[in-house]
């Protein structure tokens, strides 16, 4: 891989880009919590803070910004980061449909190639997980059965988040469905690794009034599930699953 | 020769059965023999398995819409060598993997003022499209996905009709907007579902004057979070 071998040249990414401002009053936390992963992995990244945030919402994506990333990307030669899907399927988007040579990495594809120099003392053993994503799931999967997770795979099935302010009523049934389902086949949290997933699953409110039942399934990102092995908030995720035993 | 192909089966009779369920066959197959041809081999054994016979009739293989048409080894290639046939529609389904697809017939029916019959044949090619998305049990009104890929093929046929087209693809309630992303839904899309799909969205939203109020608010509001 490509990242290996400036690995091996001493070199590392240059800078990336994580899409600070992704889609405004959306949590980015748990996205952000890649940087503590990053810092532990001793890989180097540098925040573009574009203003210009958003990539792919609802139907329209904004080419200018992503014409200042590419022209910064091309001129400084920086490799691209990003933290979760929706910024990942944009930027592929764009490097085809303008024919770019940048490279653009998935965190989850650099954690898998990286996960083995973590200090993970703790394992996934009993837990169920399901996965919700659409780029690089198998990695995902691979890293997680390492750590003795049982994997639900869900069936990629759209979270409504480009309906939410078209028509919310079939946005948060659609999530909700996604979330029930999970919950239904005997998941103890969910792995998410898209930005508008996440805000979408996350509305428990919203959720439990679209389907007529209360939940209480956490939704994790694959860095935050890293980082629970390593030992951050294990206390909490534990609790949580003894609890639901 | 394939050796000990794994085939699990939607069964379903709407007449006799509350409930679906799912039968295995084993089966040893030719690399070259269509999913047609397996269906025939297996109802020989089986002859009360109900398909379509028909190589452009269309079901689900591992969540994918696929013509029954397609080749094994192509299948095989892409899902491996265990393989669950379902119809297009589970809540449609009559018989086995037959369906009732009124509701795709239906929506044919939008066009009736604009399409001549000859363009039926084009519209019928979509149904794996249309039963790709989920989105018709969220909202039994949305055109379907299909129906957005027709209208492009409409207006490029027809362009003196470009504002009846786009006030169709353009309906708050029914229109495009009720589009997801179904990539991972088609076994290979010849028709380019996503970049066609897009670029219409672009021309719905660039279209001056607005189609209607429902295109003006929405516009301004991506404007607005795109500033």
């Amino acid at each position: 891989m490509i990242l290996s071998k400036l690995k091996q040249q001493g070199l590392v990414m240059k800078q990336c880009n994580i899409f600070k401002s992704l889609i405004k009053n959306l949590n980015q936390e748990p996205f952000l919590s890649s940087f503590a992963l990053l810092d532990k992995l001793k890989i180097q990244t540098n925040l573009i803070d574009s203003k210009n945030d958003i990539g792919f919402d609802d139907r329209k994506f904004n080419p200018k910004f992503y014409d200042e990333i590419f022209t910064k990307a091309l001129n400084e030669n920086i490799e691209v980061l990003a933290l979760e899907d929706s910024s990942y399927e944009g930027l592929c988007f764009v490097l085809k449909k303008y024919k770019l040579n940048s490279k653009i990495y998935h965190i989850n594809e650099i954690l898998y190639q990286n996960y083995k120099n973590l200090s993970i003392n703790k394992s996934f053993k009993n837990f169920n997980i399901c996965l919700y994503g659409n780029f690089f799931t198998n990695l995902t999967q691979e890293i997680l059965t390492s750590f003795d997770a049982n994997i639900i795979q869900a069936p990629y099935e759209n979270c409504g988040y480009f309906l939410k302010h078209i028509n919310p009523e079939i946005a948060y049934k659609m999530a909700s469905d996604i979330l029930f389902n999970a919950y239904d086949s005997g998941c103890d949290f969910m792995i998410v690794s898209d930005i508008r997933a996440f805000d979408m699953l996350k509305a428990y409110k919203e959720l439990k009034k679209a389907n007529g039942r209360d939940i209480d399934l956490e939704v994790y990102t694959l860095s935050e599930a890293l980082l629970l092995l390593c030992g951050e908030d294990w206390d909490l995720i534990t609790a949580k699953h003894k609890s639901k035993k | 020769m394939l050796k000990n192909i794994h085939f699990v089966i939607f069964r379903f009779d709407s007449k006799n059965d509350y409930l679906p369920y799912y039968k295995d066959y084993f089966l040893d197959v030719k690399k070259e023999q269509t999913l047609l041809e397996i269906l025939k081999q297996i109802r020989i054994d089986d002859p009360f398995l109900s398909f379509d016979e028909n190589e452009n009739a269309c079901i689900k293989i591992n969540q994918k819409t696929i013509f029954l048409g397609v080749k094994l080894s192509e299948i095989i290639n892409e899902f491996g060598t265990k393989l669950t046939l379902e119809p297009l529609s589970f809540k449609r389904a009559v018989n086995d993997l037959i369906i009732n697809h009124n509701d795709f017939d239906d929506k044919f029916l939008l066009f009736k003022d604009i399409a001549l019959q000859e363009d039926r044949k084009y519209y019928d090619k979509l149904i794996n499209i249309y039963y790709a998305s989920n989105m018709t049990s969220y909202n039994t009104s949305y055109i379907g996905d299909s129906a957005c890929l027709f209208a492009e093929y409409l207006l490029n046929k027809y362009p003196n009709k470009k504002e009846e087209i786009l006030s169709i693809l353009a309906d708050e309630k029914s229109g495009i907007w009720y589009h997801t992303n179904t990539s991972n839904k088609i076994f290979q899309d010849i028709e380019n579902t996503e970049n066609r799909i897009f670029a219409l969205f672009d021309e719905i939203i660039n279209h001056k004057p607005f189609i209607n109020d429902f295109i003006k608010t929405q516009t301004t509001r991506l404007s607005n979070e795109t500033m």
